[in-house]
């Protein structure tokens, strides 16, 4: 009986937890930058790509609700995970640490005004100021 | 120094609220409390020690506590100054720069660094203080052991892709001198003709592939060694002091490593080779290897590590065995087998992401090295708080 309940319970936990289409990367509406698969997203998120649309690239990371989303569906890693990566590239010089902004409307200000700047926004924060290049 | 320091940090701080783009200051650091919790007592001097660690019998929180940082100024969209400042507790916390470099970045993964910068010769060479950026508390003593971390000169970098591999490779090289502390004197290590290469390669990031070489001409001028390699040269045996003594002598550094790192699971191994011809330096072969296991947030590892080199005893027949001569030979037989390892190492480890850039590492280790002329057993405790900023 109690692993018939503890089976149950294990099933509606992996069920609410599904991921849903959560959020967007984005960069500025007028970048040359074509939409990305997943690996070329993780890609650039774990600061291996060079340029984005033609720039040098611009890593923005951002606090908000859609921060979990973004480390499960694209990087794959936790927070402290892609945290020790990019110390590793801070502290040899081969990277600029990322921004770490607070919000979806913080990300979009800084990819709108910064050539080369690419972050991630919640789903429904995305507007024509954006051009999204990845759901996840 | 230290008004020097605060000063360039003002200057520094200063600069950021003027120019925010331009200039970016990172840092890391570790509180450590350790010590040696069982045995590592030297029978001839009554110290007790723990390799790798300035540890004694009683608890420290100075000798692994450090604090560093780093200061980036992008002169224009290539060229950039980083220099890096590092205060340990070993060191009374006296700042040092470890890093002052400038840096290029050409663009399509080529990238180029002059200054003082950090050896590549490990896995975790470009990085070794930053205990944050590691599983352990400090990476294993049985291969990152070498006296020399940094050196002054220049280094070439090129990074590209195919398919599902991420490729980097580097090429360097330069000079170093730094001081040491050898048989508890005071020593010179110098590092001249440092040149190496070193490839790492990820793959589906999930599997890391690492080779590191380099050779130098190798200078070590230690207190301890200095009266007895004046006292055979004095009485002739000019050919058995060159023999033993490390001045300007042909080193190699050979390094393997990998990484599987599955999510849950993390494997992680390294193999050395360390030889300085023409010196009493044995052959060194050591390795480590690291499994853990996340769960959540924590991850519990275990290491073991090994270290083998054969003392090179044909240095004592070069003396002629009698009895005139026997002091002599005692003390180049004593200097000879002292480097002979038969060294074994378990660490149990653990570390705890509390927060995205803070984790709390313990770390226990036993140390277990048993030659001709050493039985050494010890035992060693740590905890530490490691985060960046």
């Amino acid at each position: 009986m109690i692993h018939r309940l503890a089976l149950g319970l294990l099933v509606t936990a992996a069920l609410t937890t599904l991921p849903a289409q959560a959020g967007k990367i984005v960069v500025a509406a007028n970048s040359s930058q074509a939409a990305l698969d997943k690996s070329s997203a993780q890609s650039i998120f774990l600061g291996r790509t060079a340029s984005v649309g033609g720039q040098p690239s611009v890593i923005i990371f951002q606090k908000g609700s859609v921060r979990e989303d973004f480390e499960l569906n694209v990087v794959g890693r936790s927070g402290a995970q892609l945290g020790s990566h990019w110390s590793r590239l801070v502290f040899t010089g081969r990277a600029k640490a990322p921004d770490d902004l607070a919000n979806d409307a913080a990300v979009k200000a800084k990819v709108v005004s910064t050539p080369g700047a690419i972050g991630y926004i919640s789903d429904d924060a995305a507007d024509a100021s954006v051009k999204v290049l990845f759901d996840f | 120094m230290k008004a020097l320091l605060a000063l360039g940090i003002t200057a520094a701080l200063a600069a950021t609220a003027a120019h925010a783009d331009g200039v970016q200051i990172t840092g890391f650091g570790q509180v450590v409390a350790g010590t040696v919790s069982n045995g590592g007592r030297n029978p001839a001097t009554g110290v007790v020690s723990f390799p790798g660690t300035g540890y004694t019998s009683e608890w420290s929180f100075k000798d692994e506590s450090l604090f560093a940082l780093q200061i980036r100024g992008d002169l224009n969209e290539q060229w950039s100054a980083t220099a890096q400042i590092v205060a340990r507790g070993r060191e009374d916390f006296k700042p040092e720069f470890l890093s002052a470099y400038v840096g290029w970045n050409g663009g399509n993964g080529f990238s180029a660094k002059v200054g003082r910068q950090r050896s590549p010769y490990y896995r975790y060479s470009d990085f070794l203080d930053v205990s944050y950026a590691y599983p352990w508390l400090r990476p294993p003593h049985a291969t990152y052991n070498l006296l020399s971390t940094i050196y002054d000169g220049g280094s070439l970098g090129y990074e590209f892709t195919t398919g599902d591999w991420f490729h980097s490779v580097g090429v360097f090289g330069g000079s170093q001198n730094s001081v040491a502390t050898i048989a508890n004197a005071p020593a010179t290590v110098k590092l001249t003709s440092l040149v190496g290469v070193s490839f790492e390669t990820t793959y589906s990031d999930w599997l890391t592939l690492r080779a590191g070489y380099a050779n130098t001409d190798l200078t070590i001028d230690a207190a301890a060694f200095t009266p007895f390699l004046t006292s055979l040269r004095s009485r002739g045996f000019t050919t058995v002091a060159a023999a033993i003594d490390i001045n300007k002598d042909p080193g190699t550094f050979l390094g393997l490593g990998g990484e599987i790192n599955l999510g849950k699971w993390l494997l992680l191994s390294e193999y050395t080779e360390q030889i300085v011809d023409k010196t009493f330096s044995s052959e060194k072969k050591q390795f480590y290897v690291t499994g853990g296991y996340r769960i959540g947030s924590i991850m519990p590892m275990l290491t073991y590590g090994r270290r083998d080199a054969d003392a090179k005893t044909e240095i004592i027949a070069m003396l002629p065995n009698i009895p005139a001569l026997g002091g002599l030979r005692a003390a180049t037989t004593g200097i000879v087998l002292s480097d002979a390892l038969n060294a074994q190492y378990w660490s149990y480890g653990l570390r705890w992401d509390v927060a995205k850039n803070v984790a709390l590492k313990v770390d226990y280790s036993t140390f277990k090295n048993k030659t001709a002329v050493s039985n050494v057993d010890a035992d060693s405790l740590a905890f530490g708080v490691t985060f960046i900023f």
